[in-house]
């Protein structure tokens, strides 16, 4: 249960595959000069070349699910469900209001 | 999509790897459709709440299929209703009704439900941070073509799990024979953890063949102490739905304290950015080990209705 915390510096970073900073002018300009780049490489290459697929692959957003999922966010089950821990009752007891909690009938 | 779209155009290439797709207007009105027997109803409803809001006319959709799928892969219509139509009233939707006509458990299905959405102008943002205490469960063991004392035997085990942490616990029965119970049996247990701050929690899980209705109620009540114990204003399976009315609510920033990332909702998360240009700004709250997501909503706007 300690471990279930995701460490703060890498939520954005897990997400999205960068950090919130904001872009600057520089930063546009650098991703432009790149672009241009890869459509040049595109219009050299030949179709049906592997380097195709290669262009292709790159596109995709931050890192694979399948990775994020493997490392952090995988549930671990046997930890949660062990309820005779002191430590998870506890934490879970707090999620709960007391039992002489006024009974609100809205 | 071709049904409550007027002008939409879609084509599948001859090799079936590419998919074009040009938009049209979203005109709603009364559809029917059927949703097959691979995936359940709430794969289909989740598509359509978020879109029949912003349509010419009001939705009435009548669904039918498996309502309650056993491999948890969908919402089943019982947390549509009980848990993600409340969150939605949030955004400013009012009057959506939803009935469950018949059950349908898998293999065969036959179950049907009716969605009666309005149309809205834009959607409100959302500041949703406070999660409250849990001051009650409710839940709904439900029975199709089979023994009612099944239902009987999940409420039991569950309920005496649950007791443990909380007073307030109430889990209904509901037996469905006749036309009302689809054409093959099932039974599962949905439950619904309610705040103080109004807030909702839930799991759900369907029995299996060669299953013990006991398994079901204790696994299904350690699930939803799970759901709650990482805390958030919403459930794992709802955070999707919320996200996505925040970034298309108007143009003000909404906030939402959840729990803890699903895989689904961070690949949505990066749909959005790709589609909308929106950036969710995701902040951790050591204190409550949660995250506190935060965007600037679009400011999408129904232009299918004529005039407000």
């Amino acid at each position: 249960a300690k471990d279930r915390f995701i460490k703060p510096v890498n939520l954005m970073k897990l997400v999205y595959g960068e950090t919130n900073k904001k872009k600057t002018m520089q930063d546009y300009q650098q991703k432009e000069e790149k672009e241009e780049e890869k459509e040049e490489k595109e219009e050299d290459s030949e179709s049906g070349s592997d380097d195709f697929f290669k262009i292709r692959s790159t596109t995709s957003m931050g890192p694979d699910i399948n990775e994020v999922e493997s490392s952090i966010f995988r549930r671990d089950m046997e930890d949660v469900l062990d309820l005779g821990n002191e430590e998870i009752h506890k934490m879970l007891a707090s999620r709960f209001v007391s039992r002489d909690y006024v009974y609100d009938s809205k | 999509m071709d049904k409550i779209t007027n002008g939409c155009k879609i084509e599948i290439d001859v090799t079936g790897t590419t998919v074009f797709y040009k938009p049209g207007i979203l005109t709603n009105g009364k559809i029917t459709h059927d949703c097959g027997k691979t995936r359940s109803v709430g794969y289909f409803l989740e598509a359509l709440v978020m879109l029949a809001p912003f349509g010419k006319n009001p939705l009435s959709a009548t669904l039918t299929g498996i309502t309650n799928h056993t491999d948890n892969l969908d919402i089943s219509v019982d947390l549509f209703r009980t848990v993600t139509l409340p969150n939605l009233l949030r955004f400013g939707l009012s009057d959506i009704d939803f009935k469950i006509k018949a059950r349908g458990a898998p293999p065969e299905g036959g179950g049907m439900v009716i969605l009666s959405c309005p149309i809205v102008k834009n959607l409100k943002p959302l500041q949703l941070i406070d999660s409250g205490l849990i001051k009650r469960v409710r839940g709904i063991a439900y029975t199709s073509r089979m023994n009612p004392v099944v239902s009987n035997r999940v409420k039991d085990q569950c309920k005496g799990e649950l007791l443990k942490y909380v007073s307030d616990v109430f889990i209904y029965t509901d037996h469905y024979k006749g036309k009302e119970s689809g054409q093959s049996p099932g039974y599962g247990l949905s439950l619904v953890a309610e705040t103080t701050t109004g807030c909702f929690v839930s799991y759900e899980q369907m029995g299996e063949a060669q299953s013990l209705p006991e398994d079901l109620g204790d696994n299904c009540a350690k699930m939803l102490l799970h759901e709650i114990l990482q805390g958030g204003c919403v459930d794992t399976s709802n955070q999707s739905f919320m996200l996505m009315y925040m970034v298309l609510g108007s143009e003000d920033i909404s906030k939402i304290r959840i729990g803890k990332l699903s895989p689904y909702t961070i690949s949505l998360l990066r749909n959005i950015k790709e589609f909308f240009g929106v950036t969710f700004d995701i902040k951790p709250d050591p204190e409550t080990k949660t995250s506190i997501l935060t965007c600037f909503g679009c400011g999408f706007k129904n232009l299918a209705k004529q005039s407000f």
